[in-house]
């Protein structure tokens, strides 16, 4: 009876549904599991305090990446890469298995295996393209008729192979891939041979993964220069999700991607492209877990105005407000956690307290700033976290220790029953968590959640303004614990301290950091990390500085082979 | 208690090899080419003496009303329980199990249903870590066993889920790697992956064989040649790939000789085509059994945890007023007003279980049947809606792979953990493990279950 209203929630909002470890024991440590080797024996990156560097900058005089894990292609930068490649928009990857999600991005180096059934669908999927692509007489550079066919396939494999393997072939590859020509020939027509060159290729490693060797000559210990090739596909797979465009193969070829001035001015270029517009979408995206709020309902008797609609327009909502922000202003995390305005619909107006514009579009509105402070009290968030018939201290205080301060509580021990109390008439939803803080099996980590989130309690479960709960004026006040953020009174005061908080900004780089390079940060990177904290530390320091910051370090620029544990040596 | 008996082989070969029209394929299914030729362990020609095994799981929803599920009666003497009644029919193959826990459920992360779902089968926990929050810690039974007795077939198991994008709210079946085995909905999807070979003409056939093959041994020397320049793990990964490329590039040979039926199934969807989606799901399945296409199957119908599942063919449909008006998940954290209607969906999907144990018995396979060499184990993610509680879970058995199991039982414990009937389900495929997911929690064969 008592948890009727309880639904399941995805992934991290579900470990919010109660319980926890006790307060007595040993803290659980607040980081995610650390990759192995690498990075035993140093713990640099936790204690960069809040100076914004908290790194000896004399380990930064010499070049210092982290490692660098193979990368298979995502299935977003698999269909951009063959819309690039062959010019086919039949986005072949959506039938592919989905990525495993890890450190909340969807593009991990490490996670993502390989199965029967996956190399099942790059085989049909390389069928399909490579088919659909042979017939089209405008991606061969020769006739056949003309040129030759020996002569005019020996073309198509030294201008189409370059393009999918993003460098040049060597003489062994050009020879296989005549081979693979010769075959399909032989049983059919040219053709023939032109399709299975393309259906071979599809399935190659040089196509499927990013693969760096670095420059030659490195000692295979030693951190090694990407070459100009390879720093072009770390430029297009971080900016655009796809294959580098003719412009970035030319500074390639010419060697003009050797400096970092070069690389920079390149990464301008490409974030002048349209084409970077989903890569910062997709980063938004996770960070601020809105496909969460694609399975939010609510209690209809409580919240008639909450109709199956909202979710979409809310989504939309915080795309545009990011989008404005990332683009049309050049903003970044301050702008983010506090402009007061946003994007209604006649639909979401209401929510917000501002009259319904006359169309069907959204309208950027000035909100009260008071009351609306950025992302933080925006209806996206406001709703998913929170319960269908009641707000939610907890994954509010979650969110903002998890996504905003890259700091998580630990799990809830299993023993513990995770069910929420129903609310009662005359208890406040401070009252109806004050259980969390009293018993000391649950005060351990929810002292770290509940009060950042009692901040939030003006805001009702769908995210409207109120000064009364329960019939007695809201408490808002709160406190974001063992940070010197500290103490506030209410979500905009929230929202503020945290874009000023260097915590926050650090945090905000290395979600940056896992999304741009896959995986989790080490102490190899404390050079590069130190290089994002300086771009995001000021007051207004832009998204797209941040960005352009990643293509600076170290760790983008150079490799470090990803060494094998002792415990997995190879049979 | 099976269909008409006919030598579909004979018949096959009478009709010369035409596409034979549905309803008779229906009824009779269809045949390997490789079982004619070289009859191996386990392949018809081996029949007389043991069926062939084949392993089943289904995953039902949101738990059961005790009171309405468990019989009335002792070990052999007992009467079914109201939402059980559509399996009257075949009784005498049941075990129903009472006092049986999932312990392993709560030895990771818990959040009420993914424990339940994924631990159904690893007999592990679930991963805590919050991006991977729910993921697997162990293999499934289902493909450990695949791996025994499938793992020379052409698809050596099949995941079916009615919605394939509800992440491990319904993810029974787990590799070693603690990834989850894409799930298949949609029947033109599973159509495709049986029979599009077979739709083939056997020039073709063998021009698609030669073709692969020859782009195949290609790829897999681009990765033999990359292998000598990397090392570490991005080697161990290369070589993971390259692994796969062989798997799969075996199974190409493996020809289907069923003329495949057209494509009268239908899709269905997972709101109110839900009777069809299933319906289809297990026509294509019991086609994919009696070609031997595979031996091992999961199926999860619907998903637990809140998800609007509503079930208006049933007269209970959703409220775009009000969305928990008749939500399966809704209705079984309330169970005690809501006993009525909770009882007619738990019914339904026991039908569903019923049809295909129906559609197993009725299809000849050599001597006997498909349902001979057979072990569905069936269950729910939790016990009891209200508390989500993983103590006497509704598990159940239909059928014995062939005799390993006494059936027609109704075995009562007072609390073991439901490992031990996992590694009594291993040992019935000929699996002598002792021990299966957490060893904390697992003690053994389940005791009296042999009978």
């Amino acid at each position: 009876m008592n948890v009727r209203r309880v639904k399941a929630w995805p992934i991290v909002l579900a470990i919010a549904l109660g319980s926890c470890a006790p307060a007595d024991t040993v803290s659980p440590p607040r980081r995610p599991p650390r990759g192995s080797g690498a990075d035993a024996g140093s713990d640099a990156e936790n204690d960069t305090g809040s100076d914004g560097a908290g790194t000896d900058s004399t380990s930064c005089s010499t070049i210092h990446p982290g490692a660098s894990p193979l990368r298979r292609l995502t299935r977003t930068e698999y269909d951009n890469t063959v819309r690039d490649l062959l010019g086919d928009t039949s986005q072949p990857a959506r039938s592919f298995p989905t990525e495993e999600i890890a450190l909340g991005f969807d593009n991990s180096a490490t996670a993502r295996g390989v199965t029967d059934a996956l190399i099942e669908h790059y085989m049909l999927a390389a069928e399909g393209l490579a088919m659909r692509a042979s017939a089209r007489a405008d991606l061969l550079p020769c006739d056949p008729a003309v040129a030759g066919e020996a002569s005019c396939a020996d073309v198509f494999i030294r201008s189409f192979g370059p393009n999918a393997y993003r460098r040049p072939l060597d003489a062994d590859e050009i020879r296989e891939l005549q081979t693979s020509f010769d075959d399909g020939r032989r049983t059919g027509t040219f053709q023939s041979g032109v399709r299975f060159v393309i259906e071979r290729v599809l399935q190659s490693p040089s196509f499927l993964y990013r693969v760096e060797l670095g420059e030659a000559g490195v000692p295979a210990s030693l951190p090694a220069k990407l070459t100009g090739w390879e720093r072009a596909s770390r430029l297009s797979y971080f900016l655009w999700q796809t294959m580098p465009d003719r412009s970035l193969f030319a500074a390639a070829a010419a060697g003009e991607l050797a400096t970092k001035e070069q690389v920079l001015a390149e990464a301008r270029r490409m974030l002048g492209d349209p084409k970077a517009r989903p890569t910062l979408a997709k980063f938004a995206d996770q960070w601020l877990l809105l496909d969460n709020i694609d399975s939010v309902v609510k209690d209809t008797v409580q919240f008639p105005e909450f109709t199956r609609a909202l979710p979409a327009l809310l989504k939309e909502e915080t795309r545009r407000f990011v989008a404005d922000v990332v683009w049309d202003r050049g903003g970044g995390l301050t702008m983010l956690l506090t402009a007061p305005y946003t994007f209604v619909t006649r639909e979401t107006a209401p929510l917000y307290g501002v009259a319904p514009p006359p169309g069907a579009d959204f309208v950027r509105v000035d909100l009260d700033k008071s009351q609306r402070s950025g992302i933080m009290t925006q209806l996206a968030f406001l709703n998913f976290a929170a319960k269908p018939n009641q707000t939610s201290p907890v994954r509010r205080g979650l969110f903002v220790r998890t996504n905003l301060m890259c700091d998580p509580p630990s799990s809830p021990p299993p023993e513990i029953n995770v069910t929420v109390p129903e609310p009662q008439p005359g208890q406040t939803g401070r009252e109806r968590f004050a259980a969390h803080t009293a018993n000391a099996a649950c005060a351990g980590c929810h002292r770290d959640m509940d009060p950042i989130g009692f901040g939030f309690e003006q805001y009702d479960a769908i995210g409207r303004f109120r000064d009364v709960d329960a019939q007695r004026p809201i408490d808002a006040s709160g406190e974001v614990m063992g940070s010197p953020i500290g103490k506030f009174v209410g979500a905009v005061e929230l929202a503020r301290k945290l874009s000023e908080s260097q915590e926050v900004r650090q945090c905000l780089g290395k979600q940056w950091f896992r999304f741009a390079f896959g995986r989790e940060e080490s102490p190899d990177d404390d050079c590069a990390l130190a290089g994002l904290y300086g771009a995001v530390s000021n007051d207004g320091a832009s998204i797209q500085s941040l960005v352009l910051a990643i293509t600076q370090t170290d760790t983008f620029l150079y490799r470090r082979p990803y060494a094998a544990p002792a415990m997995e040596n190879l049979p | 208690m099976s269909g008409t008996r006919i030598d579909r082989r004979a018949l096959l070969r009478g009709l010369g090899g035409a596409a034979v029209a549905l309803p008779l394929l229906e009824s009779m299914a269809c045949e390997t080419g490789a079982a004619t030729e070289t009859p191996k362990t386990g392949s018809r020609a081996a029949r007389v003496v043991a069926p062939i095994k084949r392993f089943i799981a289904i995953l039902n929803n949101n738990g059961r009303v005790a009171e309405d599920y468990y019989p009335s009666g002792d070990e052999t003497n007992w009467t079914l329980g109201p939402v059980m009644k559509p399996l009257e029919p075949h009784a005498r193959d049941l075990v129903i199990f009472e006092g049986i826990d999932n312990k392993a459920a709560l030895l990771g992360a818990t959040a009420g249903h993914y424990e339940g779902v994924v631990s159904m089968l690893t007999g592990r926990g679930i991963s805590g870590d919050s991006p991977q929050f729910g993921s697997a810690m162990g293999i499934s039974l289902d493909q450990k066993i695949a791996k025994v007795i499938g793992s020379s077939l052409k698809r050596p198991s099949m995941v079916f889920a009615t919605d394939a994008a509800a992440g491990n709210f319904n993810a029974l079946s787990w590799d070693e790697h603690n990834q989850v085995i894409p799930k298949l909905a949609s029947p033109m999807e599973i159509f495709r992956q049986l029979f599009a070979d077979a739709a083939l003409s056997s020039e073709a056939l063998a021009a698609q064989l030669a073709r692969r093959r020859s782009i195949l041994d290609g790829v897999k020397s681009d990765y033999t040649r990359l292998l000598t320049k990397i090392s570490g793990n991005d080697a161990l990964r290369v070589r993971a790939h390259l692994d796969a490329v062989r798997a799969v590039e075996a199974k190409l040979a493996i020809e289907i000789a069923c003329k495949p039926p057209a494509m009268p199934y239908p899709e269905g969807n997972n709101d109110d085509k839900l009777p069809e989606l299933i319906h289809s799901q297990i026509d294509l399945f019991i086609l994919a059994l009696s070609c031997d296409i595979t031996r091992v199957a999961t199926f999860s119908f619907r998903h637990p945890g809140g998800g609007q599942s509503y079930h208006p063919w049933l007269g209970l449909p959703g409220d775009a007023e009000n969305v928990l008006v008749n939500e399966h998940h809704e209705m079984s954290h309330d169970d005690v007003r809501q006993r009525d209607k909770l009882r007619t969906i738990a019914a339904w999907y026991m039908e569903q279980t019923a049809y295909l144990v129906s559609r197993l018995k009725a299809t000849n396979d050599g001597a006997g049947t498909l349902f001979d060499g057979t072990l569905i184990f069936q269950g729910s993610e939790c016990a009891d809606g209200p508390e989500h509680s993983k103590t006497n879970m509704p598990y159940f058995l239909v059928g014995s792979a062939g005799g390993a199991f006494k059936t027609g039982r109704f075995l009562q414990y007072g609390g073991v953990s439901h490992n031990d009937l996992l590694v009594s389900l291993l040992n019935a495929f000929d699996i002598a493990d002792t021990t299966f997911g957490d060893p904390s929690v697992c003690t053994g064969p389940l005791a009296r279950l042999a009978g």
